[in-house]
C-alpha cells in the first residue's frame, strides 16, 4: 500500500504534513522528495501528522531524521503528531524523536504553538 | 511448514515478498500489530541482505520461510552471499541527539528489538537468520 502526502498550510512559516498509509524503502523516497520542496521555503516549523500512518521502517526513521538535522540550523523545529502504537514502538526503540516533540493532539499541539507564537512576539523589538 | 517465499532480487522484489510474508500472517490470526512488526522486520532484513552480502551487479536472493507455532511465528532467512552476521552489527548510538545522529544503522536495531528471538549461523555457505516473535505481545 502506498503512501498518501498531504501538505498543509495553517500558521505562518508552519507546514504540515500528513502521512496515510505506509512508510517504507519505496514510500520514504517519495516523502523525502516532498521533503526537498518544503525544506527549500522559508519554514520554521514542519509539522508530521502520523495519525493516519500504519507503520514506519527505518528508511522512514532516516527521513524524519534528515528533516530534524535541516531544520536545526535554522533554528526550526520539527513535531510529531497522533503517533499509532506500531510508530510508536518503532519511534522509542531508534529515539527518533526528542519527547519535547511529539503531541498527542492537535489541540496539544496548537496550545505549544501559540505559546511559540507569544514567546517570539515578546521576544520581537 | 509451507512453501518458502522466494526473492530473486531483494533489491527489486521486496515488496511482493512482504506483501505474502503479510498475508500469511494475517489468514495465521496473528493480532495486526503482530503483523505490521513482522512486516518491517522482514523489511529490514531484505534491505539489509540487498546492501551488504552480494557484490555490485549479483542480484541479492533470499529465501524467506514462515512458519507458525501454538505461541509465535518463526521467520528463517537464506542467503547465499558472503558471510554477513547482522546480530553482530554494533546499534548507531541512540543516546545522541536525533539531530545530531548519523542517519543510518537503525534497521537492524528495530529487527533485534522487535524479535523475541533472533540466531544467525553460517550454514554450508549461505548466511541464515531465524526470528521468532510471539503472537502475544509482552
Amino acid at each position: 500500500m502506498a503512501l498518501s502526502i498531504q501538505p498543509d498550510e495553517g500558521r505562518s512559516f508552519t507546514k504540515t504534513l500528513r502521512l496515510t498509509g505506509r512508510l517504507d524503502n519505496e514510500t520514504a523516497a517519495d516523502l523525502d522528495r516532498e521533503l526537498d520542496k518544503v525544506l527549500g521555503s522559508a519554514l520554521k516549523v514542519l509539522v508530521f501528522d502520523l495519525g493516519g500512518l500504519e507503520y514506519t521502517t527505518s528508511a522512514g526513521l532516516r527521513s524524519f531524521l534528515r528533516a530534524q538535522k535541516a531544520m536545526r540550523p535554522r533554528e526550526g523545529k520539527v513535531l510529531f503528531l497522533n503517533l499509532q502504537p506500531p510508530v510508536q514502538k518503532v519511534f522509542d526503540i531508534a529515539r527518533a524523536a526528542d519527547l519535547a516533540t511529539v503531541f498527542r493532539s492537535v489541540k496539544e499541539l496548537d496550545d505549544y504553538l501559540d505559546a511559540m507564537q507569544r514567546k517570539a512576539r515578546e521576544e520581537a523589538p | 511448514m509451507d512453501e518458502p517465499i522466494v526473492v530473486r532480487d531483494a533489491r527489486r522484489d521486496g515488496a511482493a515478498a512482504l506483501d505474502r510474508l503479510e498475508a500469511r500472517c494475517r489468514a495465521e490470526g496473528l493480532a495486526e500489530a503482530v503483523v505490521m512488526e513482522l512486516r518491517v522486520v522482514a523489511e529490514e532484513v531484505l534491505t539489509n541482505v540487498a546492501k551488504y552480502a552480494f557484490e555490485p551487479g549479483v542480484a541479492p536472493a533470499v529465501e524467506l520461510r514462515v512458519s507458525f507455532t501454538q505461541n509465535a511465528a518463526r521467520l528463517e532467512f537464506r542467503d547465499e552471499g558472503r558471510a554477513f552476521d547482522p546480530l553482530g552489527e554494533p546499534s548507531p548510538d541512540l543516546h545522541l541527539h536525533p539531530e545530531e545522529r548519523p542517519i543510518g544503522g537503525l534497521g537492524l536495531t528495530l529487527v533485534r528489538a522487535l524479535v523475541d528471538e533472533a540466531r544467525y549461523e553460517r550454514e554450508q555457505g549461505a548466511n541464515v537468520l531465524r526470528l521468532v516473535k510471539r503472537r502475544a505481545a509482552q
